[in-house]
């Protein structure tokens, strides 16, 4: 594929996303007008009189039509304006400056994690198929996927953060501060959304890597003499590598998403934690926000994924 | 083999475990720094524009009232006000304490105190209007002296002023910081702030030139928002914070087994459990069917289920301890079903009736109403429970109608009227059904216009008497107001209201 068989691609696919995007965005709005309650009653404070409440719903647009209130909230997100928070009057903006990158440190150590660990796994289990070394890798797996990524956060912080005091048991630091403090301090909460992502990685590591052990090419490099590790390191993981790209891709979306419930138990003010405070008061305008930053980052994931499995693939090239 | 790719392997994880252990050390002992762990970050640090109850124990950091409250029985006294004086009973002076400054060294004086409650009132986020509504003008009649003139006789001014209306906010910040002031507070407490990440850290310094001698005793405090009790609890347990609170009576029962923390359990105002009924419709509208339910409620039955036994048993509007508390309404609906069932049956419903129940979606609440529903289906009692959305959505459709019955936590008022006012007088937001006891807006009155504490606990009891005889309410339990601190921690002091405060606590090694 040549550069500019690429940008047509990428061209294409943003084209692609916008539908997706308006659709998801007008969902979220109109889901979130179903939640009964005003918030303007629970801004007004206590025994607020009726004229009080009008005048907050006034105050914060909430008086107009659904469709004039969308459009407006679509025509400042478009100039980058993602309006205040109805509970504390910060700006959008600020508050998903500052919650982002706690998450994004965490599904990044993650996901590191689920890598460094899930293929040199699911290399063994290929390479000792039906073997002691692959059961037990498939065991790890099984467990992985089968326990709740919160229970295992939980018996790790009983052990490692309060029984023998390793790890902190909440709270972050910092990256541009302490970036090995930062690490350090989501490195428990990491550990825990890594047990199911460990598993999905060695599983397909372990599946693509057994097809491409059994194929022709490979048999005629044994043939041909080449050393075993040099075939596997050099030629046959190389095959593998879309298939790693495309779930790790698939990872990255679904840590985004576990984020809420480790969050909250480690007490990490990322954008799971402000999404379940902003449901639980009812401020709309930030569950919007977060959703749309939500949305745009798996599609962002997807067409990264996709660019990067034309540069590995020459077949995808061709 | 010592290849440099493995020597630089084992030097990366040696560096990051280091710095890790000596952090998770580092994190206890500052003796310079009151760790506390909070759930809720303050939806404001401007007392006006704030809407949370527990925005309080951040505020009370930084900010000074006008009157402040004893610990054990919320009697006003002197704050910010050193002396207070009814002229006549539409008209209250204030007399200010001299040589007071903001933490930016604005001085204190009765300019600023006109500023502050026109604020109150005026500002268009203000959620605290209501509380400000009964004064008419604020005129300055001194350097040092305030006076009120009151659109009613209202003896409730000195306790409001002990809240969000009598915290003192210096203009010139105002001025400076516009709408961020919300998060860049500057009072006259004892510490001011250095730094906020809302739903993150809160940090203050001790404020130098603060009017209490001696005070604040430690020098740094840092609050840390964790969302869930659990971990609040963990990180106290494990030395990285020195003190939480509010905690459930499951986790204090966690917290009573651990050997290094402290716990204290204190009745509030602040935590009352208790079931709304919708008095404007049938089948509430009966005050024989009110009086059947409160009959068929085992009231220490339901402490021990939800409770763990550590509530104290409500009956009326305020515990014991409290100042305005009165013992004659408490025996008034003792357990008796077939007492119960016979008033149903005089109320026209020899059959029971069937009551649709708004229930929060939390566990708790889901628990305790199937203990409420239990005790009531023996007297004939079919309550079917109805939740779905937010706390906040459940609650608003309740008091716009929605439902007959709710079960909710009264988070209290700084003044007893106040709070009776709010609950039960007609047309109140939390007065589902919107009917009012008759009687019940003179006896109110009459709390208002006497101002001594003395004066008027026999007629706010007065006043409780007439609630319980029209049967407003099911008051159930004072949940008391769990706190966990290290062994570390001294002269903590609980207070009545619910809501911690720290100048006097000190730390040891």
């Amino acid at each position: 594929m040549t550069n500019q068989d690429r940008y047509r691609m990428v061209g294409g696919r943003l084209l692609q996303a916008v539908p997706v995007v308006f659709i998801a965005t007008l969902l979220i709005f109109g889901l979130l007008q179903l939640i009964p309650g005003d918030p303007a009653i629970a801004l007004a404070g206590d025994n607020p009189s009726a004229k009080r409440i009008e005048e907050i719903r006034e105050l914060l647009g909430l008086n107009r039509g659904f469709f004039e209130r969308y459009f407006l909230w679509l025509g400042h997100i478009l100039q980058g304006d993602f309006s205040r928070s109805i509970l504390t009057g910060e700006t959008i903006g600020t508050l998903l400056a500052r919650a982002f990158p706690n998450t994004l440190l965490l599904v990044a150590v993650s996901v590191t994690i689920s890598v460094v660990i899930g293929i040199p796994l699911g290399v063994l289990a290929a390479t000792r198929v039906g073997t002691i070394w692959d059961d037990i890798v498939r065991m790890i797996g099984g467990f992985g996927v089968a326990v709740p990524n919160f229970w295992i956060a939980m018996v790790l912080v009983s052990i490692f953060a309060m029984e023998f005091q390793i790890f902190p048991v909440a709270g972050v630091e910092l990256f541009t501060a302490d970036p090995l403090g930062a690490i350090w301090h989501v490195m428990l909460p990491a550990i825990g959304l890594a047990f199911a992502g460990v598993s999905n990685v060695l599983a397909q590591t372990r599946s693509a890597l057994l097809e491409v052990l059994g194929s022709q090419y490979i048999r005629t490099l044994r043939a041909k003499g080449l050393r075993r590790s040099l075939i596997l390191w050099q030629h046959a993981l190389k095959n593998v590598g879309v298939n790693l790209i495309t779930v790790i891709g698939l990872l990255i979306n679904r840590t985004l998403g576990a984020t809420v419930i480790v969050e909250s138990i480690f007490a990490i003010p990322g954008i799971g934690s402000l999404i379940s405070q902003s449901a639980l008061s009812k401020d709309f305008p930030v569950i919007q926000a977060v959703v749309l930053i939500l949305v745009l980052a798996v599609i962002a994931v997807n067409l990264i994924v996709d660019v990067l499995s034309t540069l590995i693939d020459p077949r995808i090239q061709q | 083999m010592a290849t440099r790719r493995n020597v630089l392997a084992a030097g990366g994880i040696g560096l990051l475990a280091a710095s890790g252990v000596g952090r998770a050390v580092a994190q206890g002992r500052d003796k310079g720094v009151l760790r506390v762990a909070a759930t809720l970050s303050p939806t404001s640090l401007d007392p006006v524009t704030g809407r949370g109850g527990s925005d309080h124990v951040c505020l009370y950091l930084f900010y000074d009232t006008l009157v402040e409250f004893d610990e054990k029985t919320l009697k006003p006294r002197p704050g910010l006000a050193s002396k207070w004086t009814y002229t006549d009973p539409k008209t209250l002076v204030l007399t200010l304490r001299p040589g007071v400054v903001f933490h930016d060294g604005t001085p204190f004086d009765a300019s600023v105190v006109k500023f502050n409650l026109d604020r109150a009132a005026k500002h268009s986020r203000s959620s605290i209007q209501v509380d400000v509504g009964g004064i008419e003008s604020i005129e300055v009649t001194g350097p040092l002296e305030v006076t009120l003139r009151l659109k009613i006789a209202d003896s409730s001014i000195p306790l409001t002023l002990s809240d969000r209306a009598g915290m003192m906010v210096s203009p010139a910040a105002i001025e400076k910081f516009g709408a961020d002031h919300d998060r860049n507070p500057v009072g006259t407490g004892p510490w001011s702030m250095t730094a906020f990440r809302p739903g993150e850290r809160l940090t203050g310094v001790k404020n130098d030139r603060y009017w209490k001698p001696g005070l604040p005793v430690v020098a740094n405090i840092q609050v840390s928002f964790i969302l869930d009790l659990n971990t609040c609890l963990r990180t106290v347990v494990s030395g990285e914070n020195d003190f939480t609170y509010n905690l459930s009576s499951v986790q204090a029962q966690a917290a009573e087994k651990t050997p290094s923390v402290v716990l204290t359990r204190t009745a509030t105002i602040g935590n009352m459990w208790h079931v709304w009924m919708n008095n404007g419709r049938a089948p509430f509208n009966d005050v024989r069917v009110r009086r059947a339910l409160l009959h068929s409620i085992d009231k220490n039955a339901y402490n021990r289920a939800t409770q763990r036994g550590m509530g104290e048993v409500a009956t009326g509007l305020y515990p014991k301890a409290y100042w305005a508390y009165h013992a004659d309404s408490s025996g008034a609906y003792p357990l008796d079903v077939e007492k119960a069932k016979a008033l149903l049956t005089e109320a026209g419903h020899p059959n029971g009736i069937d009551a649709v129940f708004r229930v929060f979606p939390d566990q708790f609440s889901q628990q305790s109403f199937e203990v409420i529903a239990a005790m009531a289906t023996k007297a004939g009692f079919r309550l079917k429970p109805v939740s779905g959305g937010t706390p906040g959505a459940v609650a608003d459709s309740f008091f716009g109608g929605e439902g007959d019955m709710m079960m909710g936590r009264w988070s209290g008022r700084p003044d007893p009227s106040v709070a009776f006012a709010t609950l039960y007088a007609k047309g109140a937001y939390f007065n589902p059904g919107s009917q009012e006891a008759g009687g019940f807006k003179e006896a109110l009155a009459k709390t208002l216009s006497v101002e001594d504490p003395a004066d008027r606990a026999p007629l706010l009891g007065d006043l409780q008497k007439i609630v319980t005889d029209n049967a407003q309410d099911l008051p159930l339990v004072f949940e008391p107001l769990v706190a966990v601190y290290s062994k570390r921690v001294k002269n903590y002091v609980p207070n009545l209201l619910g809501k911690p405060r720290f100048e006097n606590v000190s730390l040891d090694g």
